[in-house]
């Protein structure tokens, strides 16, 4: 059939852009736009909710569980965008995604780098843990005590297994990757 | 209630549901006609129209602006930024769309032209319902085949393809030289020739 009308399946382009300049788009896409406003809504909710936070350091769920609670947004679609939803807390990919959500909120790398830490530590550093994670800095300290933590942390990952200290090191670089790249689309222009 | 565009980013720093949707709805159709006009496919259109509305609401904090229309040229900025990254992903040989007909658009940019937008629909509507569906299924919603237009309308794949050749001939004919788009075919030049 297709060689009998040989451009049949290649209408001019001129004619299929006019075609989609004149059309709404789908009603998927109608349903798309709606859901990524309420998408942009819950961010910049929980965003404003851990403005009005402490310092506190607490692993990613756990943080993201109480900017959800001080906003009443339902994380599940933020977790969907950010690609946090299945992913290993200790892995590359989950880094990576943090490190985008954690732009997207407004949160200093330094602090997200320190919620990371404390998530792959939960799984990966047996009792080398810092026992300082339970603290709560008040506000006029916080910089002093994370740098403290920092240090206590970094001591603490030393004694890791090799293969623990790789993983952890490899989600910090993910992690990194994730919140430059949210951080700066303008390097994408030519 | 109806926005001034220029009021968007202050709203939605406010957290106004209202302009975080109206953003949404302006922009989301905006982006989708800049991205079909520079040649992607509809699909790939949507889903990259959907994606600039999240990332570039999420960032609205970092606009300053600068006097009338500035809102709308920052949007425009960033969503070549995603254009850019979206062919880098797919091949990174492969060239860009001419992006000098879309800064000459200015403001503009992405907005139906009511005159051609009236123009098209009318052809549209005068086609039978059944070429109709077949023209929507093939280039405005999924991109289906002419096999998958035909399981979803009931028709062999031949007939589909008839049909839909028959269709497209008789939108040219009405759409040809139709006074309405003979403007935009001067413009347009650029992109497709």
């Amino acid at each position: 059939m297709s060689e009998e009308h040989p451009h049949a399946d290649d209408p001019p382009t001129w004619l299929t852009a006019e075609l989609t300049a004149a059309d709404d788009g789908s009603p998927s896409f109608a349903a798309a736009c709606r859901a990524t406003a309420d998408l942009t809504l819950d961010v910049l909710r929980l965003r404003q909710a851990g403005a009005g936070a402490g310092a506190e350091l607490r692993p990613v769920a756990d943080h993201l569980q109480t900017l959800a609670a001080a906003s009443g947004v339902r994380l599940d679609s933020v977790l969907r965008w950010a690609g946090l939803e299945a992913a290993d807390p200790t892995g590359r990919d989950f880094a990576a995604g943090w490190g985008r959500l954690a732009w997207a909120l407004r949160i200093d790398p330094a602090q997200a780098l320190r919620h990371l830490r404390l998530t792959v530590a939960g799984v990966l550093g047996g009792e080398h843990v810092p026992v300082v994670v339970r603290f709560r800095a008040a506000a006029a300290d916080a910089a002093a005590v994370a740098t403290r933590w920092d240090d206590a942390f970094s001591g603490a990952a030393a004694q890791w297994a090799a293969d623990a200290r790789a993983r952890l090191a490899a989600a910090e670089g993910a992690f990194h990757d994730g919140y430059r790249v949210a951080e700066a689309p303008e390097e994408g222009c030519p | 209630m109806v926005f001034s565009i220029d009021d968007l980013p202050a709203r939605m720093l406010d957290l106004d549901e209202e302009a975080v949707r109206a953003f949404a709805q302006e922009f989301g159709g905006r982006l989708r006609r800049l991205f079909c006009s520079l040649g992607l496919g509809v699909a790939d259109a949507e889903a990259l129209a959907v994606s600039c509305v999240t990332d570039i609401a999420l960032r609205v904090d970092r606009f300053a602006p600068q006097g009338p229309g500035s809102f709308e040229r920052w949007v425009l900025k960033l969503a070549r930024v995603a254009l850019v990254d979206e062919y880098r992903k797919h091949d990174p040989a492969e060239q860009l769309p001419d992006w000098s007909v879309v800064e000459r658009a200015e403001v503009s940019w992405g907005k139906p032209d009511s005159r051609r937008t009236v123009a098209v629909r009318e052809a549209v509507a005068r086609l039978p319902d059944l070429d109709r569906d077949i023209v929507r299924l093939r280039h405005l919603e999924q991109g289906l085949s002419f096999a998958e237009i035909g399981a979803v309308l009931n028709l062999s794949e031949g007939a589909a393809r008839t049909r839909h050749h028959r269709a497209l001939a008789e939108l040219e004919r009405l759409l040809s030289g139709h006074p309405a788009l003979v403007r935009r075919a001067v413009a347009r030049d650029p992109l497709t020739e």
